[in-house]
């Protein structure tokens, strides 16, 4: 137990809460949704961190809680949309009725702005493990070392996971370019 | 190649980004969220008390109850024992 060395609940806060609010907002996209999982996160943190033993900085524990906690709203999410699928999806024409609004990420450059919706997009495509390493590297800056013991991966499968992100990316980009130019 | 320039852009898209700001509101909800869950789980441990409590005044009662009819049981054998001249063999004095 490091309890002695933790600061308090509310330093916690000052220190992360920009950090774990781009974590989320980078997978779910949306502003109320991710601080919806913000609060999530901290009332995890506030609960667990008499338990926590120390064994990872808090830092990066924190970003596990707020991956964890990103991914599980994700999935429910999914859940409930598979569930109303029949009466959402088609309207009365038979067109595909829902469809995800573009992100607009509020600290994105203004010229940026359309590129970086379209990324966002694409992201949302990857895998679980691909996209995090993603937006752990491309969004919050982390460094190969600092991402391993987040996702407690080697340096070279990060490193992996991080060539991989970009490949398909690349791919899904340019198959989304070459079904543009045919429509 | 005019393709591969524009996906190019679009990776680099997040460069430069700055820090989104969560809402100032948040830390408060987080607050009473914190405070919510703590009267929940003091609540819950009132209820959990108040059945074991329970449970254990039954199981008393339950004893007592067997207790009370094994005496009377005992009783009625013995007073039978008496009536018809049966002697209680641990007080035989066999001097």
């Amino acid at each position: 137990m490091h309890t002695g060395q933790l600061p308090s609940f509310s330093e916690i806060y000052e220190t992360y809460k920009d950090k774990v609010f781009n974590t989320v907002i980078s997978y779910l996209q949306n502003q109320e949704d991710a601080e919806e999982v913000t609060q999530d996160v901290f009332v995890e943190v506030h609960r667990s961190l008499q338990s926590f033993e120390g064994k990872s900085s808090v830092g990066t524990w924190i970003y596990k809680i707020s991956i964890n906690k990103s991914l599980d709203f994700i999935r429910s999410k999914n859940r409930k949309k598979r569930f109303a699928f029949i009466t959402n999806l088609f309207d009365e024409k038979g067109d595909v009725k829902h469809e995800q609004t573009d992100f607009n990420h509020p600290g994105i450059k203004l010229e940026n702005k359309e590129n970086a919706a379209l990324l966002f997009k694409t992201i949302n495509e990857l895998p679980e493990n691909q996209r995090t390493a993603f937006i752990l590297a491309k969004v919050e800056g982390l460094s190969y070392s600092e991402i391993s013991q987040v996702m407690d991966l080697s340096n070279s499968a990060v490193e992996s996971l991080l060539v991989r992100a970009k490949q398909n990316l690349q791919k899904k980009l340019s198959n989304y370019f070459s079904n543009e130019r045919r429509v | 190649m005019e393709q591969e320039k524009k996906i190019e852009e679009i990776m680099n898209s997040f460069d430069g980004m700055r820090r989104a700001q969560p809402s100032p509101f948040i830390y408060s909800k987080i607050l009473q969220r914190i405070e919510g869950y703590n009267k929940e789980y003091s609540n819950t441990r009132l209820v959990w008390l108040a059945a074991a409590s329970f449970a254990i005044l039954i199981i008393l009662n339950f004893l007592v109850i067997k207790n009370t009819v094994a005496d009377k049981k005992m009783s009625s054998i013995e007073s039978q024992s008496q009536g018809y001249n049966l002697v209680n063999v641990n007080t035989v004095n066999y001097n």
